[in-house]
C-alpha cells in the first residue's frame, strides 16, 4: 500500500554495512567528543574506541583459545554502565553476535538463552558472574569463558592485528523475547538491519552531533539498542542513567535536568508516569529537551494534551511502534500542532521500512479496513534461533507490486488512514503488551503447570484506571494450594513483570464442546484475588490504602499489609526516604524521619498522619501498636562475660519458623560503629523475619560494653569475638552460626578462630590496621585544624585521641599489627567478601589477600574513606541482598 | 552495675540501668535518677560513648541512671504511639520512669539529653511532675540581635582570611550531592516554634520549680555568646532554679576526649547538685 520513500543519493551515502566500519568512520570525525556520560565518568568516542577494543581481544582470545569458529554467541551480563557499551561495540569488532542477558531475569531463563544462543563466552560484572556460577546448572556453567567486564583480558595483540571480515548479512545481536511455548525465543539482528534502523532513526529523529540521549532503558530491551546505536553514528553522547537511583521523586526530570539530556526514548506506561507527576508538582518539561520518543504501548491523548500543556518550548514529540522482530522501531507518527484525536496513530514506515495491512490471504486492504499489519525491509530479523516452525509462520514471503518481498507478520491489527498514517487496532492473538514487555501467556501458563498441584492455567490481562495487569486463572488439584504459594513458585521462575498480580483459583476449566477453554465462561476477573500471606491484614481507610500504594512503589511489593514491619519486608534507610519525601508531596505534610522509623507499619503510620491531619481514625491504637509488635522479633538485650569485661549484645530471635541458623555481626569500632549501626540493626530485624537468629554486640571499651576505649587490646577482641560466638550458640542452640564481618570487624573475625562457621562474610574489610589507624588520624587533623567542627583551631592535648577515641601506645601497637593476610587459615566452609562502591580504590591489595574468596561487588555507596561522611548512617541495599543470599543457602 | 532491660507498653524500649550498690547500707536508697535522653538518631550510648561517660561517672557519685533508646531508634523498636514525635518521646520517656518507680523505687528525675534530646526533656518536663531537673545541652534557643552582630563580626573576620577563601572555594568546587544511600533524611527540631510559646513554656517550668541547666557549645548555629540564653527570653521572670553554661570551644558531638571528660564533671557536678535540691522541692 505504502512504503517511505528514500531518496537515492541518501542511500548512496548510507552504507548498510557492519557496525563497526560505520562506528570507525564516525570515530575518525570525532575522536575527541564525548560518547559516554555516567554520573562522574566520561569517555570520548576514542576512549570507547579503546576501551572496545580490549573487549574484542578478550573476545577473539577466548574463541580462538576454545576453537569456536561458529556459533560466535557472546552473552552480556552487565548493568548499564560505560563497560556494558564497549562490550556490546567490542564484541561486533570481534565478529560475534552480543546476546543481552539480564541479571535480573531467573536463572532457569538465563541458563535457556545460554544453551539456546550456544554462548561459551559472558562478559559479565563480577558480582553477576558469581551469581550466575552459583544458580546456572552444572552443564551450563563447566562450559563458560567468563570475561570480567572491568578487566577485559589482554590476549595476543597478533589477533587484534587480523583483520576480521564483518559481513553486513553476519550476526549483530539476539534479543530474547516472550515465546508462547514457554519458552523465550531469540531475535537474530543482523548488521545490514542494525545499520539500516541506525540510519532510519538519525534521519526521523534528526540526531545531531550536539545531542545528549538519555540510556535509560535495561539493556536486554530493545529500546536500548535505539539509545546507544544510532547516536554513536553521529558523534553525539550518550547520557547513562546514574546507578544510583534518585532521591527525587521526578527522577526523569532529575536526570535530564543534571545531564543537560537533549532526547528520551521512553516507555509509554513510564511516559504516562511522568506527565502524571509533573501535572501533580506542576512541573514542566526540561529545558534541555528537544526530542522525545515513546514507545511500546497505546498513548493516551488525554497524556498527550497534558504533555502539550506542560511544555513551554519545542520539542519533536514521536510515537513509536515496531516488533524486535523489526530491529527496533518500524513506523513513527508525529502529531501536529493541532493534534486532538482520541486515538494516537503509530504513523508511516521508516526510511527503507515497508507495510502492509492484510486480509487473511494476504491481500491488501483499502483505506480504513482493519487487517493484520506486515512490516517489511531490509530492517527485519533473520528469524528465531533454533526455531524453524516459528520462522515459517511469522517471516512470509508474498507478491506485491510483482515483486516477493519478505514480511514478517506483527500480530497486530491495523488500518490505514485517509493521510496514510498507520492506526493500532489490537492484537490477533492472544500476546499481551505490559508495560515495556510483550508476553506470550503461553509462557507464563507452562511455568504454572509445572507446579504439581496445578491441572491447567490460563492468563489474561485486565486494565483498571489505565493500567494493566496480569490474571492467573489456575485449575488445582487441591484446594489447599493458595495464590500466594503460586505467586511464590513463579517468582523463581519467571521475571518479575511476568509474575501474574492476580489470580482466579479454580477446581476445573469451563471447556468449549471441541475441548478448548471456554473463555467466555470464565468468572470476572474482579473476582481475582491478589497474593497474600496468611496473617496478611489490607488497609483499611483511605491514608492506610495511600501509603500502602506509596510502600509497595518504592519497596517493589505486589501486596503490603498494614501490621508488616517496613524493614522487615526488606525496607531501609533509604527506602524511608522515599516513603516521606511522596508523604511530604502527596499529602502535603511535614513527616521527620525520625517518625517514620517510630511508626514503622501502615497502620501506625496513618495514625499519624492522621493526627497531623487532624482527622479521625477508627480502631484502637493500642491493638495497631499490639499487632505489629507480635509480628517483630523477640528482642533479648543483655550483658555476658568475655573474660573480665562485660559485653552488651542484642538477641533477635525469630518469632516464626526459626530455621537453627544463628548469624553473628561483629561491627567496625570507633565512629565506623556509629554509622553502621542503624544499618545492621535494620539487618538484624530482615534475618530475624525470615527464621535467623540474629545477634549484634559491642567489644569491650567500646558502645554499652565495660572498659575503656583506651585498654581495647586485639587479643580481648578477639576473645570478644569467640565469647559472642559461644554465647550466641548457647542461647540460640542453633545448629548452623554465620559470622558477618564489618571493617575492622573483619581482620578480627579472621583472627579470632571461631570454630565451625558454615558462612564468614567480610564486609568492606580493613586489611592492614596501620591503614585504619592512618585513615583516623587523617579525620582527626581535619576535624580539629579546621574551623568547620571548632570555633577556633584546636591544639594537640596530653591525651592520646583520635577522632573521638581514646588510644594508648599498647592500642595502637596492637592495631597496627591487625592485619589479614593471603595466607590466612581459613574458619568458614564459604568465605565471601561483600564491596562497595569504592572499596577497591582504597584497599589496593584486595585482590592478592582474596583470591581464594567469592567476591560479591556491589555499588552501594558507604564511602569509608571520605571525611564528608565520618558520621552518616548508611543504607547498603545491595550488600543486604547479597548477604540474604548467602545466608539462604543453607535450605538449597 | 549496668543491666540491659526491655520495658514499655509493648516491650519494645530498650534501655540499660545503672543503679550503685550501696555496699555498706548505711545512706537512703538514692530516689533521684537521671535519665539521660537520646539525641537525634544516634542510639542510647550517645555520640562517641558520651551518655555512657555520664552513666559511670553518675554510678561514682552513687546516682542512678537510665539511658535508653525512643522508638524507632536505636535498639528499641518503632512500635511508638502516634502523634509528634517529641511528644511521643515525652511518653517514652515517661514509660522510663514509670518503670524506674516500679523496679527501683525511685520518683524524681533529672533529665539530660543533646540536640533533640534536650527537647524532649524539656517537652517531658511540662508533661510529668516527677521531673525535678533537666540538663539540657544545645538545646532550646533563638536567635537574638547581638548573635547576629557576632555572626557577622566572625564572618568579617573570615573574610581577611585568604586560606578560608581557598577552602571554600575548593570546598564548593568540589561538593558533590550526597548520594541518596547516604542521605541522613534531615530532622526536624521541634523546640517551640516561637519564642513567645517557649516565654510561656519556661515560665511555667520556673512556676513548678524545676531545676534547669542549659549548657550550649560552640557546635551549633544559633548559640554564640554567653548571656544569649537570657537575652532570647526577656519576659521570662526567672527565678533561682535556671541556670547556663557556654563551652565556645566544644562541637555540637563533644568529638575531643578533653571537652567529654570536661562535660561529663560539669553534668555530673549539675546533677549532684539538682539532686540536693530535689530534697527541697
Amino acid at each position: 500500500m505504502s512504503s517511505s520513500q528514500v531518496a537515492i543519493t541518501d542511500l548512496l551515502q548510507e552504507d548498510l554495512i557492519a557496525f563497526p566500519i560505520l562506528f570507525s568512520r564516525q570515530l575518525a570525525k570525532t575522536p575527541d567528543n564525548l560518547a559516554i556520560v555516567f554520573g562522574d565518568r566520561q569517555c570520548t568516542y576514542a576512549e570507547l574506541d579503546k576501551l572496545s577494543d580490549q573487549f574484542k581481544r578478550a573476545v577473539v582470545t577466548h574463541q580462538r583459545s576454545n576453537d569456536i569458529t561458529s556459533n560466535k554467541n557472546i552473552g552480556i551480563c552487565v548493568d548499564k554502565s560505560p563497560e556494558a557499551i564497549a562490550a556490546m561495540l567490542g564484541v561486533l569488532k570481534a565478529g560475534a553476535a552480543f546476546v543481552p542477558l539480564d541479571p535480573e531475569y531467573p536463572a532457569d531463563r538465563i541458563s535457556y538463552m545460554i544453551d539456546d544462543a550456544e554462548i561459551k563466552t559472558v562478559i559479565a560484572q563480577p558480582n553477576h558472574q558469581a551469581d550466575l556460577i552459583q544458580q546456572l546448572p552444572p552443564a551450563s556453567k563447566q562450559t563458560i569463558n567468563w570475561i570480567n567486564c572491568f578487566e577485559p583480558e589482554t590476549g595476543q595483540t597478533s589477533y587484534l592485528d587480523q583483520k576480521i571480515q564483518i559481513q553486513p548479512s553476519d550476526l549483530a545481536y539476539i534479543m530474547y523475547t516472550s515465546g508462547s511455548t514457554g519458552k523465550p525465543k531469540g531475535v537474530q539482528i543482523e548488521h545490514a538491519a542494525l545499520a539500516t534502523y541506525c540510519y532510519a532513526d538519525i534521519e526521523m529523529y534528526k540526531v545531531q552531533e550536539c545531542d545528549r540521549t538519555l540510556q535509560f532503558s535495561t539493556i536486554n530491551f530493545d529500546i536500548a539498542i535505539e539509545e546507544i546505536f544510532p547516536p554513536l553514528l553521529t558523534g553525539s553522547c550518550i547520557v547513562i542513567r546514574p546507578p544510583m537511583r534518585s532521591d527525587s521523586l521526578n527522577e526523569l526530570s532529575t536526570i535530564i535536568n543534571t545531564f543537560k539530556v537533549t532526547a528520551v526514548h521512553i516507555a509509554t506506561a513510564y511516559w504516562h508516569e511522568w506527565i502524571d507527576l509533573m501535572v501533580a508538582s506542576n512541573d514542566h518539561i526540561p529545558r534541555s529537551l528537544r526530542l522525545m520518543i515513546v514507545t511500546g504501548e497505546k498513548v493516551s491523548t488525554e497524556h498527550y494534551q497534558r504533555w502539550k500543556k506542560r511544555c513551554q518550548h519545542d520539542i519533536l514529540w514521536c510515537n513509536a511502534y515496531g516488533p524486535t522482530e523489526a530491529t527496533v522501531s518500524a513506523s513513527v507518527f508525529i502529531p501536529d500542532a493541532n493534534f486532538a484525536g482520541d486515538d494516537m496513530p503509530i504513523g508511516k514506515p521508516l526510511k527503507r521500512y515497508t507495510a502492509a495491512i492484510v486480509d487473511e490471504n494476504y491481500n491488501d486492504l483499502a483505506k480504513g479496513e482493519t487487517g493484520q499489519l506486515l512490516i517489511g525491509g531490509p530492517a527485519l530479523a533473520r528469524g528465531y534461533l533454533n526455531r524453524p516452525d516459528l520462522n515459517s509462520e511469522a517471516f512470509i514471503e508474498i507478491l506485491r507490486d510483482g515483486k516477493t518481498e519478505r514480511m514478517y507478520k506483527t500480530g497486530d491489527l491495523a488500518r490505514w488512514l485517509e493521510n496514510d498514517d498507520i492506526e493500532f487496532a489490537g492484537r490477533i492473538d492472544h500476546q499481551i503488551k505490559l508495560g515495556s514487555y510483550r508476553i506470550e501467556p503461553g509462557e507464563i501458563e507452562v511455568a504454572i503447570n509445572q507446579h504439581e498441584q496445578v491441572l491447567e492455567s490460563l492468563i489474561i490481562h485486565d486494565e483498571v484506571d489505565g493500567k494493566k495487569s496480569l490474571i492467573a486463572y489456575v485449575a488445582r488439584a487441591n484446594n489447599d494450594i493458595s495464590a500466594n504459594e503460586i505467586s511464590n513458585f513463579l517468582q523463581k521462575k519467571l521475571p518479575g513483570y511476568m509474575v501474574p498480580a492476580r489470580y482466579i483459583l479454580l477446581s476445573n476449566f469451563p471447556k468449549t464442546t471441541n475441548g478448548k477453554i471456554d473463555r467466555k465462561a470464565l468468572p470476572n476477573p474482579l473476582k481475582s484475588e491478589v497474593p497474600r500471606a496468611s496473617d496478611h491484614v489490607s488497609p483499611r481507610n483511605e491514608i492506610e490504602e495511600k501509603l500502602a500504594r506509596m510502600w509497595k512503589e518504592v519497596l517493589q511489593l505486589p501486596e503490603v499489609g498494614i501490621y508488616d514491619d517496613f524493614f522487615a519486608l526488606g525496607g531501609s534507610s533509604l527506602l524511608a526516604v522515599g516513603v516521606v519525601a511522596r508523604v511530604i508531596t502527596e499529602l502535603k505534610i511535614e513527616l521527620p524521619v525520625r517518625d517514620f522509623f517510630a511508626n514503622p507499619s501502615i497502620a501506625s503510620q496513618a495514625r499519624h498522619i492522621a493526627q497531623l491531619l487532624d482527622v479521625e481514625i477508627e480502631g484502637s491504637e493500642v491493638d495497631d501498636s499490639q499487632a505489629l509488635r507480635d509480628r517483630l522479633p523477640i528482642v533479648e538485650p543483655n550483658f555476658f562475660k568475655s573474660g573480665t569485661y562485660n559485653l552488651y549484645g542484642v538477641h533477635y530471635r525469630p518469632r516464626q519458623a526459626p530455621r537453627s541458623h544463628a548469624v553473628l555481626m561483629c561491627n567496625s569500632l570507633g565512629h565506623e560503629s556509629a554509622r553502621a549501626f542503624r544499618n545492621l540493626q535494620q539487618f538484624a530485624m530482615q534475618l530475624s523475619g525470615q527464621g535467623f537468629d540474629a545477634f549484634r554486640f559491642d567489644y569491650h571499651g567500646c558502645g554499652n560494653s565495660s572498659g575503656e576505649s583506651s585498654d581495647i587490646s586485639t587479643e580481648q577482641l578477639q576473645k570478644d569475638v569467640r565469647s559472642a560466638a559461644a554465647y550466641l550458640r548457647q542461647k540460640s542452640q542453633c545448629q548452623t552460626l554465620s559470622i558477618i564481618a564489618v571493617r575492622l570487624g573483619a581482620p578480627l573475625v579472621v583472627t579470632a578462630d571461631v570454630n565451625d562457621v558454615e558462612n564468614q562474610i567480610l564486609w568492606d574489610p580493613v586489611i592492614n590496621g596501620s591503614n585504619y589507624l592512618q585513615l583516623l588520624k587523617t579525620f582527626h587533623d581535619k576535624a580539629t585544624s579546621g574551623i568547620g567542627r571548632f570555633i577556633k583551631s584546636r591544639k594537640a592535648s596530653k591525651i592520646d585521641q583520635l577522632f573521638g577515641h581514646a588510644m594508648s601506645g599498647n592500642k595502637r601497637t596492637n592495631f597496627e599489627q591487625l592485619e589479614i593476610l593471603s595466607t590466612q587459615s581459613k574458619s568458614g566452609k564459604n568465605q565471601i567478601i561483600i564491596t562497595s562502591e569504592d572499596y577497591a580504590d582504597y584497599e589496593l591489595d584486595c585482590k592478592n589477600i582474596f583470591s581464594d574468596w567469592e567476591h560479591k561487588a556491589t555499588s552501594d555507596a558507604i564511602y569509608w574513606h571520605s571525611e564528608k561522611y565520618t558520621e552518616s548512617a548508611f543504607s547498603s541495599p545491595q550488600a543486604y541482598q547479597v548477604m540474604l543470599s548467602v545466608l539462604n543457602e543453607d535450605i538449597g | 552495675m549496668d543491666q540491659a532491660i526491655v520495658f514499655g507498653k509493648y516491650d519494645h524500649l530498650l534501655g540499660i540501668t545503672n543503679i550503685p550498690i550501696d555496699k555498706d547500707q548505711q545512706s537512703q536508697p538514692q530516689s533521684v535518677a537521671v535519665i539521660l535522653v537520646t539525641a537525634g538518631m544516634l542510639n542510647s550510648v550517645g555520640p562517641f560513648r558520651m551518655y555512657v561517660d555520664i552513666a559511670n561517672k553518675l554510678a561514682t557519685e552513687s546516682i542512678p541512671s537510665l539511658r535508653f533508646d525512643l522508638s524507632g531508634i536505636g535498639e528499641s523498636l518503632g512500635v511508638g504511639v502516634s502523634g509528634r514525635s517529641i511528644d511521643r518521646a515525652a511518653e517514652e520517656i515517661i514509660e522510663a520512669m514509670d518503670y524506674l518507680s516500679a523496679k527501683h523505687d525511685i520518683d524524681k528525675f533529672i533529665l539530660f539529653g543533646l540536640c533533640s534530646g534536650a527537647d524532649d526533656s524539656f517537652q517531658t518536663a511540662l508533661k510529668d511532675p516527677r521531673v525535678k531537673g533537666i540538663i539540657a545541652l544545645d538545646g532550646v534557643a533563638y536567635k537574638t540581635r547581638k548573635f547576629k552582630i557576632k555572626k557577622l563580626h566572625r564572618y568579617l573576620k573570615l573574610l581577611m582570611r585568604w586560606d578560608k577563601w581557598l577552602n571554600k572555594f575548593r570546598h564548593l568546587t568540589s561538593t558533590q550531592p550526597a548520594p541518596a544511600s547516604l542521605a541522613s533524611g534531615g530532622d526536624v527540631r521541634e523546640f517551640p516554634a516561637t519564642s513567645d510559646l517557649a516565654t510561656i513554656e519556661f515560665q511555667q517550668l520556673v512556676d513548678q520549680g524545676i531545676q534547669m541547666h542549659f549548657i550550649y557549645t560552640g557546635g551549633t548555629d544559633y548559640y554564640n555568646y554567653e548571656q544569649q540564653f537570657y537575652d532570647m527570653l526577656p519576659e521570662v521572670n526567672w527565678g533561682k532554679t535556671e541556670s547556663t553554661t557556654f563551652f565556645p570551644h566544644m562541637d555540637h558531638v563533644v568529638l575531643l576526649c578533653e571537652d567529654r571528660q570536661e562535660l561529663v564533671e560539669h553534668v555530673t557536678e549539675k546533677s549532684k547538685l539538682m539532686i540536693v535540691g530535689c530534697r527541697s522541692i
